[in-house]
């Protein structure tokens, strides 16, 4: 065992110089490119919590329906659920500072009777709260999962499985309900004017999507080199991820297609303002490189079952996915948040930039990131030893060996 | 030419997977496996290749949603134009549902089709049962005996552990014809 | 340590059963004559489908004025079915594609029913745009073929035509999944059937099926390809069906949510459906081993997050519309939930959001009575739920000087029950002569224990016999 993670150790240094090296540039940036920076922080911030709420969710969802398959590395999820504090604590913190930067506290100036709820719902001090409270909701929920979880660990606790599943059942009720209110208040509202119901639901399938990805990487990246995993994560578990990362890949496709497409059919101008700003002019290739990464390219790679079982394809996907949430963000909100006024006095978004900025803020939040994941993950042990699904034999599909 | 099969039967799938693998591996040719139902790693004690249907399947797909694509826009905009509620000739966004269902019917008939066809199965094919309840509850393994160094007594000796019901031997008259 | 071979899981089958056992079993009620129950039923939903062929006749002949439309809700009780009753297939292929891809083995006890369910049901919806059309025997026209107008095609802009494509893939794509599924039981039943006239059909339908394990092999190919493409199938049917409304600009059918939110509701309904007619199945057809008390557990939880997904979505529209600051948005939403329909709202909310919350409890769960009658609970609600959408959104529309009511007139009750009639009809003649469960799939996933020693032997002498 010591020997193993001496592997992983060897990568700590490494990982938390990157990371001091683009937090560095990001502190510098606060100071001389406020304007520029907050949007990075924004998505970078928003990027991590939606990772550390995915983990959390993965593991409820499996709770739930009662799922065995995932057993042997429901750690990783875990390890990604336990960093919801620190991840909420630096959404908060942007979001504090971030607050002026919204539509909506200026426009209340004379507001029709129609925009009465929305002036209401909008109101600073309500929306902060419900920030506070979507947040610390999680956090307590997530916690006692895994925490439960661990505690499964001590010999004879099935006690500890089914009360997993009744919090499991609670948390997800919860989860249902202020993620899509969250993705509203924190992304939609940064253009106030503009709405869609399908927007929670698309936040969903973008989270859960780049949550498989990043699970299939962790768990790839702790079973070579003797790691933690080496062993007990097969190619099997790879497979059923791939299986699962092309269903996302596709659910998200099937959500964006639906909201675009009735947009773009009933084309009525409240609700296009956002397609158009986002998918004429110099933001388009933007829009199609989002598709392509996050779908296109996924679906068509992950289709013959041999790249499923692939480590090298599999965490290569991965990667493509993980850049494809960035690029599906950074469409959500630069557009909304870097605008200029020109002459006549109308407000339009500023063409794509990426530079020091959002290459300094990727870098610092990723490696960062994945110091701390490494860190939480290896705080305990790597396979929960007493779950009861860990002696299923299963992995064996209803009725074929020949799954493509 | 197969004119000496040997059948063993099996009332269990365990008992039928362990002889299907020992037969294999002592090198004696296995004509086919009759079982009455999907048994889960026997193709792998087979050392069946994986089917190439997937294949079938993806063309038939890729086939059925560029197609109808182009024929939705050559309808929509080439052949006859109709202006529908200002919406643009070649209105892609419009055409997806449409190009979508012909991938999955295509798809999905393809590879039934294929699968008929490759597996010659057919309305008013005689099924010729290597045992009256194959599709009930037995599982029997057909071997080919008539090559040198297989006889009776040696399969016997190869499956005798397995638990193996019965070891028959029968002229070839079942449909169990090896191909693909 | 604990035993290592105790599974936290319930079995699939209960009750010891070998292998041939699960052939009986499941063959028992086709062999047995039919029972007074079967012919009193089969009585009762035909009298109802020859009610609905003389309102459909009559409509047919008279014209669409016999209904209870007028120029503002141009669109109610028809729509309403054709959803309606396409979402009760929708159940079928999520049990039968779905979990199988997610590796549900309790898929098993219910698929086949499922499946056939799916076919009825979507055989029932495609009447009503049928009729709709008023010249049904010009359907025809609906496809796109060479023709002396032109050629002039037909409208591939239009959702209505989706609607068309998607229906007809999705009846011909569950008819094929549902018949491949069947091949080795009807082989199965063959090779049971002593001479005549079910032996002869089997054998021409089974195909020549043979068992033969390179068969089997490229068969379980083709099942998960098909389930493959019927997972995506099922959404597009019904996220089409919610684009006939989503892509207009009506308020209350123009939103982005729709198609998810449509397809949760029609998982919901048809989960209903399917616990209701498997809650009698079993205990007529005495399958209390195969249909067991986990397998209604599995499906009430399945239904009760499908209820929650379908209240967020109610949720959801509701908190847009005032977000949105659309005061049409807005009105549309305030009539529902207090206009002259308020009762067909709350009576949705009731039944889809209210009441399924019971199935928390795990002893409403496990009282097959209570999940019965909360099956019928939410049968009723998603009907609403379609009557809801559809007719309070065009009843107020943007000039008050249009606005108008809607009442179903005798004819459109009588099409209805009809197409109740038509659906349980076809379903009871499916249980008299096609294996419920699908015998080839229990036998594989059950994993039924290796004989005793004893029984071996029993089972040698019984073979050398």
């Amino acid at each position: 065992m010591t020997a193993e993670s001496e592997a992983i150790r060897v990568q700590y240094p490494w990982l938390a110089r990157l990371a001091v090296v683009g937090i560095g540039i990001m502190a510098v940036g606060c100071l001389v490119a406020p304007d520029r920076l907050w949007p990075n922080l924004l998505l970078g911030a928003y990027y991590v919590l939606t990772l550390a709420l995915g983990g959390a969710v993965f593991v409820a969802l499996t709770d739930v329906s009662g799922a065995g398959w995932h057993v042997a590395f429901r750690r990783v999820p875990e390890a990604l659920a336990r960093l919801l504090p620190l991840a909420s604590l630096l959404l908060a913190i942007v979001l504090l500072l971030g607050m002026g930067r919204y539509g909506w506290p200026h426009d209340g100036d004379h507001v029709p009777g129609t925009f009465r709820f929305k002036e209401l719902w909008l109101t600073p001090t309500f929306w902060a709260a419900r920030t506070v409270g979507y947040l610390v909701f999680w956090m307590w929920l997530a916690r006692s999962i895994t925490a439960r979880s661990a505690a499964q660990d001590q010999p004879g606790s099935t006690a500890e499985t089914a009360a997993n599943v009744r919090l499991s059942a609670l948390f997800l009720a919860i989860y249902a309900v202020t993620f899509s209110l969250a993705s509203i208040d924190w992304i939609m509202a940064l253009e106030p004017l503009w709405f869609s119901t399908m927007w929670g639901v698309y936040h969903f399938a973008g989270m859960f999507q780049s949550t498989l990805a990043v699970v299939i990487l962790l768990a790839l990246a702790w079973r070579q080199d003797h790691g933690p995993l080496a062993g007990i994560f097969r190619d099997d578990h790879l497979h059923d991820l791939g299986r699962l990362l092309l269903g996302f890949s596709c659910f998200w496709m099937y959500i964006w297609f639906c909201q675009y497409m009735l947009i773009w059919y009933s084309n009525l101008p409240e609700e296009t303002s956002y397609f158009i700003t986002r998918t004429h002019g110099p933001w388009g290739p933007v829009v199609i490189a989002s598709v392509v990464l996050n779908w296109l390219l996924p679906f068509f790679l992950l289709l013959p079952k041999p790249a499923k079982r692939s480590a090298g394809a599999m965490a290569r996907i991965a990667v493509l996915v993980l850049i494809g949430r960035w690029v599906d963000l950074y469409v959500m909100i630069f557009p909304a948040t870097l605008t200029a006024t020109d002459a006549q006095g109308v407000v339009h978004a500023l063409p794509p930039t990426f530079g020091i900025w959002e290459a300094a803020t990727l870098l610092g939040l990723a490696t960062a990131t994945a110091f701390c994941l490494s860190r939480t993950f290896l705080a305990r042990p790597p396979v929960p030893r007493s779950d009861p699904f860990l002696r299923e034999p299963s992995l064996a599909p209803c009725n074929s060996g020949s799954l493509p | 030419m197969n004119d000496r099969i040997l059948l063993a039967t099996f009332a269990h799938e365990d008992d039928l997977l362990a002889a299907t693998a020992a037969v294999r591996a002592a090198g004696h040719p296995i004509v086919d496996v009759f079982t009455p139902y999907a048994v889960h790693g026997l193709d792998r004690a087979m050392g069946l290749r994986p089917s190439r249907l997937t294949w079938v399947c993806f063309v038939c797909g890729m086939v059925g949603a560029v197609g109808m694509l182009v024929f939705q826009h050559w309808t929509a905009a080439i052949s006859w134009p109709l202006n529908v509620g200002g919406k643009p000739w070649n209105s892609l966004p419009a055409h997806v549902p449409v190009a979508f269902e012909a991938a999955v019917l295509l798809a999905g008939f393809g590879s039934v089709f294929a699968l008929l066809w490759v597996s010659r199965l057919f309305p008013g094919r005689q099924a010729r049962l290597v045992a009256p309840r194959v599709t009930d509850d037995r599982f029997v393994l057909a071997v080919d005996a008539s090559g040198p160094g297989i006889d009776r007594a040696t399969l016997e000796r190869v499956v005798g552990q397995f638990d193996s019901l019965a070891i028959e031997e029968q002229t070839p008259r079942t449909g169990g014809k090896a191909s693909c | 340590m604990a035993d290592p071979n105790s599974s936290p899981r319930p079995p699939l089958v209960t009750g010891d059963k070998t292998i041939a056992d699960v052939t009986r079993d499941i063959c028992a009620p086709l062999e047995r004559g039919p029972t007074g129950l079967w012919w009193g039923a089969l009585a009762v939903s035909c009298s109802a489908l020859l009610l609905g062929v003389v309102a459909v006749g009559y409509q047919i002949a008279v014209g669409v004025g016999t209904w209870g439309l007028n120029k503002t809700v141009g669109w109610a009780f028809d729509i309403t079915n054709f959803v309606f009753w396409v979402g009760i297939g929708h159940a079928g292929t999520l049990i039968s594609a779905v979990l199988f891809l997610f590796r549900q083995k309790w898929r098993t006890a219910v698929n086949r029913s499922a499946e056939a369910m799916t076919l009825f049901a979507v055989v029932c919806a495609g009447i009503f745009p049928l009729i709709h059309m008023g010249r049904p025997w010009l359907a025809f026209w609906t496809l796109p073929y060479p023709n002396t107008r032109g050629s002039l095609w037909v409208n591939f802009k239009s959702p209505l035509l989706w609607d068309v494509f998607a229906i007809s893939t999705y009846l011909l794509i569950s008819a094929v999944f549902w018949y491949v599924g069947l091949i080795p039981d009807l082989a199965t039943i063959r090779d049971r059937s002593g001479p005549g006239w079910r032996r002869r059909i089997c054998s021409v339908l089974s195909l020549g099926w043979n068992g033969s394990a390179r068969t089997w092999h490229r068969y379980e190919t083709v099942y998960m390809l098909l389930a493959g493409l019927a997972t995506p199938l099922v959404f597009s049917v019904h996220t089409i069906v919610s684009m006939d409304f989503a892509t207009s600009v009506i308020p209350g059918w123009h939103t982005t949510i729709f198609p998810p939110y449509f397809v949760a509701g029609a998982i919901f309904s048809g989960l209903a459906m399917v616990l209701t007619l498997m809650i009698v199945a079993r205990k007529v057809m005495r399958l209390e081993d195969y249909i067991t008390h986990s397998h209604v557990d599995q499906m009430c939880k399945l239904m009760l997050s499908m209820g929650c997904i379908v209240g967020l979505a109610y949720g959801t529209e509701f908190f847009t519309a005032f977000y949105s600051g659309n005061g049409y948005e807005q009105f549309v939403f305030k009539n529902r939930a207090l206009g002259p329909f308020c009762w067909a709202y709350w009576t949705m909310v009731t039944c889809n959001v209210v009441i399924p919350q019971l199935l928390w409890f795990r002893s409403v769960r496990a009282s097959l009575p209570c999940v019965f009658a909360l099956a019928i609970v939410v049968n009723i609600g998603m009907w609403f739920e379609r009557f809801v959408i559809i007719v309070t959104s065009l009843h107020r529309d943007f000039l008050p000087s249009s606005w108008a009511d809607y009442a179903p007139t005798s004819i459109e009750i009588a099409t209805l029950l009809g197409s109740f009639g038509l659906f349980f009809s076809c379903f009871l003649i499916f249980c008299r002569f096609a294996p419920v469960i699908a015998m080839a799939e229990i036998k594989g996933a059950a994993h039924l224990g290796k004989p005793a020693a004893g029984r071996r032997e029993a089972h040698r002498q019984e073979h050398a016999a």
